[in-house]
């Protein structure tokens, strides 16, 4: 019996070791592309180092001073301000429209829920800036592109662009649903409403949180949007990083604007683990 | 009150094309634990979730105490659900699991409402389609709209009434449980008062109050054992643990019925028979109605006051565990329920039959001379004895060891296969006999027929009994000799029952029993016992006409006896 056990408990451990192993490479790429570069924003936010002119290294709090401070109050401020605001009814207006679309998803027959699908997948495979700059021409053909209608049409492209992304997510847990569990709400006196409230929508929270970070977090960075469509006017917190790092000279400031961006991430995820231990909503 | 809780009417069920049950009748006592018995895809789950209220019928009608609810949202049936497999909240923890059905508050408001509702509705309704005729005048529709008026009135009085009401035999109750609790002592006065005053603060909106539902809900977990559960999640609860709180869940409604559809099919053979013995416990002390589904005869025997069984979307045979195991009605039954060897045989005369080359004796009357019945014998009931004391004569051919005992097959020289079980072991090629008791020979009709010995008569026609002659075969029959002996044969589906004036001769209807094929109809004629197979609700006592289309009477000449050797 011992035996046996243990020589199970080798096979697994030899098992593991050649499975881990095809993960190697995705590690190695995620080591250069994400953690080194993570590490070299927060160097680059303490320090003066400018990769034109090399060397010149010296720490200093000069960056975070300035991007909190008199100087830039009218450019940082207002973006993050209006980086949230943005965000914030793009994902609402997600919500409103994703949940029912999600819910009546998983109510129609399979034929018709593939069409759905290809609908909100389809547009992915296109370029995203070519979509962007389409957008910019229906605002041209409507008339809208005028000062005070920018940010609405910014909210609409970009609600146009993330959908998917919140569909997708409450849909996956409400497929996951089971129905006998609905029923018995029902048969325990539930009237439609209530059995919404009280089963389905907490069972599909997961599936919202998920769908509110895949949404709100890269809307928060989006600068393209806001470039093509309000034609440089709405400056967002991307674009500040954008125009930071698009030419030289600029880099240590725009770490510190990125420095925030890893941050709202952060706590985005954190909020994810703590309603999906599973991570089974993201996709 | 009646004796019938739910009375299900020639309920069909069709799934796009696919017809799941066909022209349904049954009816379930109060009190009664029934079990819909069959294979799977035999209708009974949908049959169950037709009684929940989660399909609609095709066609026919579902009456529960005395009303249709065909249309009745299952969130206001005074039924419960078991699911299978649980369909437990996994959000919630055991407690509210259990304490989800009595925080339905508002339900009982609507309920309220709706009844008040449904005996406005007609009139209601009645009144707004006048409306919408154009053809009124100014005035008389002014009129109608101030009877709609009324009505929307009257409708919220007797709302308010029948609230208040409710409310008032609340608060009475609050306050004698207060008194009694006063009496007892085992809690202070403020406390108690305080209790008192939440108590009826939720009374006024038809609420329970936080007590009340502690008070239901630790009641429900005791009766399945599982008080000290109260605060687990339910992914940490085995399978029996789950079982036991979906059946917590439902009783803690304090439903009038209560539909357990396969609940412990999941379940491991042990804690299954422990949970049987419960559920079979609980079932008497609650005094609900249970209708419990299952797919496994052994669990319908040990459980049930009543066993409907169900193949392809009818009924079988309905009967007690014992009738159905002793008297199984149908190939079918015998075979599923238990292991039985089916033979055909033949009636010579009352209390015998013959089947594979040997005469038994039986305990069975009543069958006509020479009729030719399935005979149903049970492996534990055949005795294997010396050749010389067997009626059957076989070889042992093979054996299997089961544990408890050995399953032996014996052939014939017919080539007929008996297996046997029992305790004693035989050598392989045994030269054995076989008998069996007279008691444990079951005798079945074949399939829906009627068999009688008859006459030709005067007319050329039949003569089944003294004044009862019957038209038969088609134009092509074969003419017959007047006071020739002849054997008559009609299938009791072409027993039709209809109004006395337009039949051919009446019976009174002396027995109904639920089984074979819909309802099988004892009728009395004359002497005759002929039984009509029919799906309508017919009542004992009750005299009706009987008429049989002559094509459907088969007549042939009874061959003269041959004597057995």
């Amino acid at each position: 019996m011992n035996n046996l056990s243990a020589t199970t408990k080798v096979g697994k451990i030899k098992k593991l070791k050649t499975t881990k192993v095809y993960v190697i490479p995705y590690l190695v790429w995620s080591f250069i592309f994400l953690i080194i570069p993570v590490f070299i924003l927060i160097f680059m936010a303490f320090s003066t180092y400018d990769f034109s002119t090399g060397a010149n290294v010296e720490f200093t709090l000069k960056n975070w001073k300035y991007v909190f401070g008199a100087e830039s109050r009218t450019v940082f401020w207002p973006s993050i301000g209006k980086s949230l605001l943005i965000s914030f009814l793009v994902t609402l207006l997600c919500l409103i429209i994703g949940y029912p679309t999600a819910f009546v998803m998983t109510k129609i027959k399979a034929r018709y829920r593939a069409l759905i699908m290809a609908l909100l997948i389809l547009p992915l495979w296109m370029n995203q800036v070519l979509r962007i700059v389409s957008w910019r021409t229906i605002f041209e053909i409507l008339k809208m592109n005028r000062n005070e209608l920018y940010i609405f049409n910014i909210i609409v492209a970009m609600t146009s662009m993330y959908l998917p992304f919140m569909i997708v997510p409450i849909f996956t847990v409400l497929e996951k649903i089971d129905p006998k569990v609905v029923e018995a709400s029902y048969d325990l006196g539930s009237n439609k409403v209530n059995s919404f409230l009280r089963v389905t929508l907490p069972l599909s929270l997961g599936g919202i949180v998920s769908g509110i970070i895949m949404t709100f977090l890269p809307s928060l960075t989006q600068f393209e949007v806001s470039d093509a469509i309000s034609y440089n006017n709405v400056v967002l917190l991307g674009n500040l990083i954008y125009t930071r790092f698009k030419g030289t000279g600029g880099f240590n400031v725009g770490s510190v604007f990125s420095l925030f961006t890893v941050l709202f991430t952060i706590i985005g995820f954190i909020l994810l683990l703590r309603v999906d231990k599973e991570g089974e909503t993201l996709i | 009150m009646s004796e019938k809780l739910v009375v299900l009417e020639n309920i069909c069920k069709s799934f796009g094309d696919q017809e799941v049950l066909h022209d349904f009748n049954l009816y379930i006592d109060r009190n009664e634990f029934v079990t819909l018995l069959g294979p799977s895809g035999c209708g009974k789950t949908t049959l169950l979730r037709m009684i929940a209220g989660f399909e609609q019928p095709t066609s026919g009608k579902i009456y529960f105490d005395g009303q249709v609810i065909n249309d009745l949202e299952p969130n206001r049936r005074p039924i419960n659900t078991v699911f299978q497999r649980y369909a437990l909240f996994p959000h919630l923890n055991v407690y509210d699991n259990v304490a989800f059905g009595l925080k339905n508050y508002k339900v009982t408001r609507d309920n309220i409402k709706h009844n008040i509702v449904k005996d406005y509705s007609k009139e209601l309704e009645e009144l707004k389609a006048q409306l919408k005729d154009k053809s009124l005048s100014p005035e008389v529709k002014e009129e109608v709209k101030n009877n709609i008026k009324k009505l929307t009135e009257e409708i919220k009085t007797k709302y308010e009434e029948e609230f208040n009401a409710e409310v008032e035999r609340r608060l009475a109750n609050i306050e004698k449980e207060y008194n009694e609790e006063l009496q007892k002592g085992e809690l202070d006065e403020r406390t108690l008062l305080k209790i008192k005053n939440e108590k009826e603060k939720c009374a006024k909106k038809l609420k329970l109050s936080k007590y009340e539902i502690d008070k239901e809900v630790m009641y429900a977990l005791k009766l399945v054992h599982l008080e000290e559960y109260k605060d687990r999640k339910v992914d940490t609860l085995s399978g029996g643990q789950m079982q036991r709180i979906a059946m917590a869940r439902a009783i803690v409604m304090k439903p009038k019925l209560l539909l357990l559809d396969e609940p412990l099919a999941a379940l491991d053979r042990k804690l299954r028979q422990d949970l049987q013995y419960e559920l079979k416990e609980m079932q008497k002390k609650l005094g609900i109605t249970f209708v419990f589904v299952t797919h496994d005869q052994e669990e319908a025997l040990t459980m049930s006051d009543t066993i409907v069984v169900m193949n392809e979307g009818r009924i079988l045979q309905i009967g007690t565990p014992e009738m159905i195991y002793n008297e199984p009605r149908t190939r079918f039954v015998a075979n599923f329920i238990g292991e039985s060897i089916i033979l055909d045989g033949v009636v010579p005369s009352d209390n015998t039959v013959k089947f594979d080359g040997a005469t038994f004796k039986t305990t069975y009357k009543g069958f006509s001379k020479n009729e030719e019945v399935d005979v149903v014998l049970r492996p534990e009931d055949l005795l294997i004895v010396p050749q010389s004391e067997g009626k059957l004569k076989g070889k042992i051919d093979s054996k299997i060891f089961k544990g408890e005992e050995y399953e032996i097959n014996v052939i014939t020289a017919s080539g007929q296969e008996y297996s046997i079980h029992t305790t004693k072991d035989y050598e392989l090629g045994t030269e054995v006999g076989l008998t069996i008791d007279p008691e444990n020979i079951t005798l079945m009709k074949k399939p829906g027929v009627n068999t009688f010995s008859g006459a030709i008569n005067a007319d050329g026609n039949v003569e089944i009994a003294e004044d009862i002659a019957l038209e038969y075969g088609d134009e092509e029959k074969e003419e017959l000799e007047e006071g020739t002996e002849v054997v008559v044969r009609i299938n009791t589906a072409d027993v039709l029952l209809d109004d006395i004036e337009e039949s051919d001769f009446t019976g009174v209807i002396k027995d109904i029993k639920k089984r074979d094929l819909y309802y099988d109809v004892y009728l009395k004629v004359g002497n005759l016992t002929i039984v009509s197979s029919t799906t309508k609700v017919h009542h004992v006592g009750e005299e009706t006409g009987i008429w049989i289309k002559k094509e459907k009477v088969f007549v042939k000449v009874e061959e003269s006896e041959e004597e057995d050797e």
